[in-house]
């Protein structure tokens, strides 16, 4: 079924080739930038779904505590607050169902023009739109040190591709109090969502590196060039806070409502699994927005 | 303390990925008969089986179990008692044919960390060898080419290519005597190298990536070999020229067959990746079609077989097809459960033998359940099956 994408993706990526000189790590560069264009308007959509979401989370709490012994009238509640602000909760993960396809023939694509093995290889076979790309298959695999359709031998590509990871996590993860130690079931909640967040910091970079040191280093090309692609826009829209990355802010000068703008986007390790932090509340279970204001006024 | 619900979405993100990259398999069986006796050898995954085709029954695996570090998808290669046979880590393996114990194995200088960390292997001998008195050449799946000794296993010369080397080099010794190792790679040349030294003599472009197979001609000192554009191509060793072109309709991956009549008449038979299975004769100027036949709705890969009046295709529609040499009419087929990518071998049956012994056709399968499947070539009735 991937098939309806995975061939005009082949296609594509053999055009680029083909007008790129057939450097196969600038067509793979490319392409990336073209996914990520095409696929713009889902990443806008999630992030203002993520955003109406976020923005509703001290009503959401408010109810939270207020039908916090009567399931039913909770979820009705929830339901006629979402139906009020015009939100669809389920919105952001349409979206990145919407995407997922796109990812995985994004993937397939670049190991089949590689093709590393014989059955990679015969699998290419009835897959070109254009026949007449058949004499750029398969694509070269040589560059610089690098044999593309196997793991970078060298280990630099796995380094970068942890290092790239982790840094764009960090970029567009929401900062996390460090003093979430109240007593309430909502710190509870912030604290155990924080350290899933923390959690997925560590491991999503991890796993991605294992990844490239066990898949074709024209993926982790992939990898690489996403995660800078995805820190790019993210930086052009303003949403990065560099300060804080570099160390020269503290999480807690952040408002907490900026969090919630660093989500969505198609990077492999983008913050698709991130806890999108919920502003800490002044009082137990009571959100105040004046004073959180006021708090990032006085720090800015 | 990961939460399972963290645990959950990482196994499936590795899962999709996993799946994505298409790290199921990665090629099919190398089938091989000694022509000598009636045994077949079929290299697959971690191990090369030697089978009597009279009982279906394994004489011998190699390696031994506690040694089986390596994968096996390369044709076997039969040479005076010795099997030679390359692996999935670059390496070649000399093996006697009597017991299946190792002679020696040629391991390349692997100047790489991966090993220890990744099950990806570095580079990979994918194609057979080929031999002369003293040296075995044979392609690596990144772009070399190397010649070792038969004695010592010793590296003698290597050579690089600008792609991978899937295809069988092919050694042969002119009318001048002159010797010359052909080699043809993905990266669309056909080189000629000089055995000894790995010197290149000449190099022809042929437009696309020759990932089978070539066929030699000595009667009239030609190389047919398919490519990627989907041509059959003629390259005459004389004048280094294609001399002649047959366009198919899908890309071409195995070699062709070649029939000499009784007449004169030379009739090649291929297949290529659409199903298509073509007769073609070799005329003074170029190729006239015979036939063709829309046999398969998925590709044929391996040489045709040709046994008696039939040409004999397996397809990766997991079936086996035997055709009319005459117009291509279908005589019988027969289904499998993995895909027949395999060079297909047959054996002669034995007249005079009191039990039943028909010419067979043995092919091999990308499903362990029907790794190797034996039929009588006449009826296409299946006579024993060997399973991994």
């Amino acid at each position: 079924m991937l098939d309806i994408i995975i061939n005009p993706f082949i296609t594509i990526l053999l055009f680029l080739y083909q007008i790129l000189g057939k450097n196969v790590v600038l067509s793979i560069v490319v392409f990336t930038i073209l996914v990520r264009l095409a696929t713009y308007p889902l990443t806008m959509k999630q992030q203002r779904s993520t955003k109406a979401m976020q923005e509703l989370q001290p009503k959401l709490k408010q109810l939270q505590e207020k039908y916090k012994n009567d399931r039913e009238r909770m979820a009705q509640a929830q339901w006629e607050l979402y139906r009020e602000h015009g939100v669809n909760p389920l919105a952001g993960c349409l979206v990145l169902i919407v995407q997922l396809p796109i990812l995985l023939g994004l993937y397939r694509a670049i190991v089949a023009t590689l093709a590393a093995t014989p059955l990679q290889l015969l699998n290419l076979s009835g897959r070109l739109w254009v026949p007449e790309l058949s004499n750029l298959v398969p694509m070269d695999n040589k560059f610089l040190w690098l044999n593309l359709a196997v793991p970078d031998p060298m280990y630099i590509l796995p380094v970068l591709v942890v290092i790239t990871t982790w840094l764009q996590q960090k970029l567009l993860m929401p900062a996390m109090s460090s003093d979430n130690n109240g007593s309430s079931g909502s710190d509870k909640t912030a604290d155990q969502a924080a350290n899933i967040s923390r959690q997925m910091m560590m491991i999503m970079p991890l796993m991605f590196g294992f990844f490239s040191l066990s898949f074709a280093s024209g993926l982790s090309i992939y990898f690489i060039a996403s995660n800078f692609i995805g820190i790019g826009q993210y930086a052009m829209m303003g949403r990065i806070d560099f300060k804080q990355v570099l160390g020269l802010k503290s999480a807690d000068d952040e408002p907490a409502a900026k969090g919630a703008k660093a989500s969505g986007g198609t990077s492999p390790a983008d913050s698709k699994l991130a806890y999108k932090a919920p502003p800490k509340p002044k009082r137990s279970g009571i959100y105040d927005s004046r004073a959180t204001k006021a708090k990032g006024k006085s720090k800015g | 303390m990961l939460k399972p619900s963290i645990i959950g979405v990482l196994v499936l993100t590795a899962l999709l990925l996993a799946a994505c990259t298409g790290a199921a398999g990665d090629s099919w069986a190398g089938l091989a008969r000694d022509p000598e006796q009636s045994i077949v050898y079929v290299s697959w995954d971690q191990t090369v089986v030697a089978i009597d085709t009279t009982t279906g029954e394994d004489l011998w695996k190699y390696p031994e179990k506690d040694d089986r570090d390596a994968k096996f998808y390369a044709v076997p290669v039969i040479d005076n008692g010795t099997m030679y046979v390359g692996d999935y880590k670059g390496s070649l393996h000399s093996v006697n044919l009597e017991d299946g114990t190792r002679n020696w194995v040629y391991e390349p200088d692997r100047n790489t960390l991966v090993g220890p960390v990744s099950s990806t292997p570095s580079d990979r001998v994918i194609s057979g060898v080929a031999l002369n008195g003293d040296k075995v050449f044979f392609g690596l799946g990144s772009r070399n080419v190397v010649a070792v000794s038969r004695e010592t296993a010793e590296e003698v010369w290597t050579f690089e290519t600008n792609h991978g080397v899937w295809s069988t080099p092919l050694y042969i010794v002119g009318e001048d005597g002159q010797a010359i190792l052909y080699v043809a790679s993905l990266d669309h040349y056909l080189y000629a190298l000089d055995p000894e030294t790995g010197d290149q003599l000449w190099r022809k472009d042929l437009g696309g990536a020759i990932p089978g197979d070539m066929l030699y001609d000595p009667v009239l000192n030609r190389i047919y070999l398919g490519t990627f554009l989907s041509e059959l191509v003629a390259v005459d060793l004389a004048t280094q020229e294609i001399v002649a072109q047959f366009d198919t309709k899908g890309w071409l991956w195995g070699r062709p067959a070649l029939e000499v009549q009784e007449d004169g008449t030379r009739i090649l038979y291929f297949g290529d990746l659409e199903g298509y299975v073509y007769a073609v004769q070799i005329t003074e100027n170029g190729f006239e079609e015979l036939w063709r036949r829309d046999v398969a709705d998925k590709g044929i890969r391996s040489t045709p077989l040709l046994v008696g009046d039939m040409v004999i295709v397996g397809s990766q529609n997991k079936r086996v097809y035997a055709l009319s040499k005459t117009d291509g009419d279908e005589e019988w087929d027969a289904k499998l459960k993995g895909e027949v990518l395999a060079e297909l071998v047959s054996v002669p049956g034995n007249p005079e033998d009191e039990v039943d012994t028909s010419d067979l056709v043995i092919v091999s399968t990308t499903d362990g359940d029907d790794l190797v499947v034996a039929y009588k070539s006449v009826s296409g009735e299946r006579v024993w099956r060997y399973k991994d």
